[in-house]
């Protein structure tokens, strides 16, 4: 098996770090209570992410359109299959534009954003040319930088937060809870539906662990970027773009230590970077799979090239961007992360049933 | 292939590296402070630009006694093309990132400043930590006032206000706690209002108000029971006149703790509790002896929590719920809020507020008894 368990976890954890940028999406509908969706997402994820885990129990070392083709038939199989890789297409594009409209817009405001976006997934590209499992080996000491630099901003963030922008608590409909519930359920922890593409490389039990402690290591980071965010900005992270970045800016011991949003904002280049890689990957694999290509790196920069296309022509700004990820986004997802694998499941334990029957 | 990735990689570092966005210091227009000045439907803003050459460069405030800033003036509809037209005057590219502090006049005050704040939070340059100021002046005059300890007046004022939760003068107000203020439950808001004596800044008080617009204003005194309620304090003299006789203490510790009540008629009124550490600076008349220390903490409760209902009279007056009650309510009791939520100015005229002083003398300095035999 290629990949370890370690490796694994910490890149599943690196995934769903990935989301710091997109924080708004849930800070938009539920305000100060940002925290309670993001709890209740964080818990129900391990109901969506059970689903995955019994399909790879009951296909062992099978990535996902095998299992597709094993269930539903070649014919069938490919279909959904083909519909995945235009899923994975859209969050990898949406993901891109993320980063690229963020950088663009607070770091390098002259450099066009296509400019970025073709530079950031040649980069990306080339990773993926590296492999999986090389791009999982590099999680553990990407996840120690984001983790010291999260605590270290938590701590120096200390005397700006106050408790009262917490209160009141539940005060918010549970329509809007369960909305912004769904926002973070689908992006970014359905995402890692994304996984199953890789189900194949690592051995079946280490790959149910590594997924639980993904889960569990990237919720608990995602918590305390919302907390902190929710702590320090109080009501106001309901119009903030990107909160997690703007309570970096106030950052300011002395006079001494100030501007630390430039370093943060190259972290969110790299978990930017690690996440688009991965569903980069997962694109290929899947694309060539299905064109019958024993492996996938003659397809790689094709596949970098489309992505690059369809991001630079998928958006027209940033706004656009962040009112498909508040409003539509969850729902797009919705089939790919929790219905279509439901009912592979259905199907499976059905045919076992009669199978067995017989 | 090889030439190929040489290319791309080239690319890359020329791109990757910031070269495309960067700017050369001698290219930038570094504001340091921004003053909106309104009259009628006529827009002026001044923009403090450092002049980075004069900088540190000796007494005088330059190499050849220039000073390390200039003002710019500038006319137009909206505060964003003000500042855009400091470039058409300099020719430089006017980087807002380095901003310390906007300052307004009455008048831009008065009529609403919700556009400028939404200028200064949507920048992406601009930080929500710009310190907001009132003046009756105009801004031009305060960026051209005398900085005896700074080199540039927009320093001096953004330092004035870092330094008010160690004074009893004032409060810092940026435009995030302005816009948090804003977003609450009918809450007001103060910003530190200044004005000029003999060409230097003077903090004279605070301007309330009510949402984005300035409805009044609270003199240093009124102020002062303002800030035993909601300030964070952390240093400041207080003088006490007991018996014709002056005592001065200092603030050590601050803890205000305040909160709504609903007592067993349904009525709901407000607590507010202040604890703190005060150190005694002077007693030239012996006081602490003469009636002794217990004798004197009384008064002095006595004393802060008569200015507290001073102030709270005033405030109550002008109908600005400048502590946040209204906020606390909602925050503790949301559906209770929401019952009185309609006619809350009324309510807030009228709001029972319980006030206990409980201070304590932890310090008596370097002598024991008075000079004074």
């Amino acid at each position: 098996m290629d990949i370890n368990r370690r490796n694994m976890a910490f890149t599943v954890a690196l995934f769903l770090g990935g989301a710091m940028l997109l924080t708004s999406y849930v800070t938009d509908i539920t305000s100060w209570e940002a925290w309670v969706p993001a709890l209740l997402a964080f818990f129900l994820s391990f109901a969506v992410v059970s689903i995955y885990l019994k399909l790879t129990k009951k296909y062992p070392e099978k990535h996902l359109p095998e299992i597709f083709v094993c269930v539903f038939g070649k014919c069938a199989g490919y279909a959904v299959s083909w519909a995945y890789v235009f899923f994975f297409l859209v969050i990898a594009c949406f993901n891109t534009y993320s980063v690229s409209s963020f950088f663009v817009g607070y770091v390098m405001p002259e450099t066009p954003d296509i400019v970025f976006t073709v530079i950031f997934v040649f980069i990306c590209s080339r990773a993926v040319r590296l492999g999986i499992e090389n791009i999982t080996k590099i999680s553990i000491f990407i996840f120690f930088l984001i983790s010291l630099f999260i605590i270290l901003n938590f701590i120096l963030l200390l005397s700006q937060m106050k408790i009262s922008n917490f209160l009141p608590l539940f005060d918010h409909s549970f329509y809007e809870y369960l909305q912004a519930a769904h926002t973070e359920l689908m992006n970014p922890f359905g995402e890692t539906v994304v996984f199953l593409m890789f189900a194949d490389k690592i051995k079946n039990n280490d790959f149910r662990s590594a997924l639980i402690w993904g889960i569990i290591i990237g919720g608990v980071m995602l918590m305390l970027v919302v907390i902190r965010s929710v702590a320090v900005l109080g009501v106001t992270i309901s119009i903030s773009a990107v909160p997690s970045y703007e309570v970096l800016r106030l950052i300011n011991i002395k006079n001494m230590i100030t501007r630390i949003e430039t370093l943060y904002s190259f972290l969110l280049l790299i978990l930017g970077f690690f996440k688009v890689s991965i569903i980069y990957c997962a694109i290929s694999r899947l694309t060539a799979y299905l064109t019958g290509l024993k492996t996938e790196k003659s397809i790689i920069n094709s596949v970098g090239a489309f992505l690059a296309c369809m991001t630079a022509v998928s958006f027209t700004s940033g706004f656009d961007s962040v009112n498909w990820g508040t409003k539509y986004a969850a729902f797009f997802a919705t089939p790919f992360v929790f219905i279509i694998p439901c009912f592979l499941l259905l199907v499976i334990t059905v045919k076992r049933k009669g199978e067995k029957a017989k | 292939m090889k030439y190929f990735r040489i290319t791309v990689s080239l690319m890359m570092i020329m791109v990757l590296s910031g070269c495309w966005s960067s700017r050369e210091l001698d290219e930038l227009a570094v504001v340091m402070g921004i003053g909106i000045d309104k009259s009628g439907d006529h827009l002026e803003c001044c923009t403090q630009v450092i002049v980075p050459q004069n900088v540190g460069s000796g007494e005088e405030g330059g190499a050849h006694g220039e000073k390390p800033y200039t003002n710019f003036i500038t006319e137009g509809k909206e505060l964003s093309t003000c500042i855009s037209k400091v470039s058409d005057t300099t020719g430089k590219y006017v980087f807002m990132s380095h901003n310390l502090i906007a300052v307004l006049d009455e008048d831009a005050a008065s009529d609403g400043i919700y556009k400028y704040l939404d200028y200064l939070m949507r920048d992406n340059q601009l930080r929500l930590s710009v310190c907001l100021f009132v003046t009756d002046k105009s801004p031009e005059e305060v960026f051209n006032a005398e900085a005896p300890l700074f080199e540039i007046p927009s320093i001096n004022l953004s330092k004035i206000s870092e330094g008010f939760p160690e004074s009893l003068s004032g409060q810092n107000v940026t435009v995030l706690d302005f816009i948090n203020n804003m977003m609450c439950k009918k809450k007001g808001s103060l910003v530190p209002f200044i004005t000029l004596v003999d060409g230097k800044i003077k903090v004279c008080g605070s301007a309330v108000f009510n949402g984005d617009k300035m409805t009044g204003r609270l003199d240093e005194e009124d102020l002062k029971g303002v800030l035993w309620i909601i300030g964070d304090l952390k240093g400041g003299d207080i003088v006490l006149d007991i018996n014709n006789n002056t005592l001065s203490l200092r603030i050590g510790r601050i803890k205000s703790k305040t909160f709504p009540v609903l007592d067993k008629n349904g009525e709901i009124y407000i607590k507010a509790e202040i604890r703190g550490d005060l150190y005694l600076v002077s007693d030239d008349a012996n006081m602490i002896n003469t009636i002794g220390m217990d004798a004197v903490v009384e008064k002095l409760n006595q004393s802060v929590e008569k200015e507290i209902l001073t102030s709270l009279s005033k405030t109550k007056k002008m109908g600005v719920d400048i502590y946040g009650f209204g906020d606390m309510i909602y925050r503790k009791n949301p559906a209770v809020w929401r019952a009185i939520e309609n006619t809350w100015e009324n309510r807030f005229k009228e709001i029972r507020v319980d006030i206990s002083a409980d201070f304590s003398i932890i310090e008596t300095g370097s002598i024991i008894g008075s000079v004074k035999k």
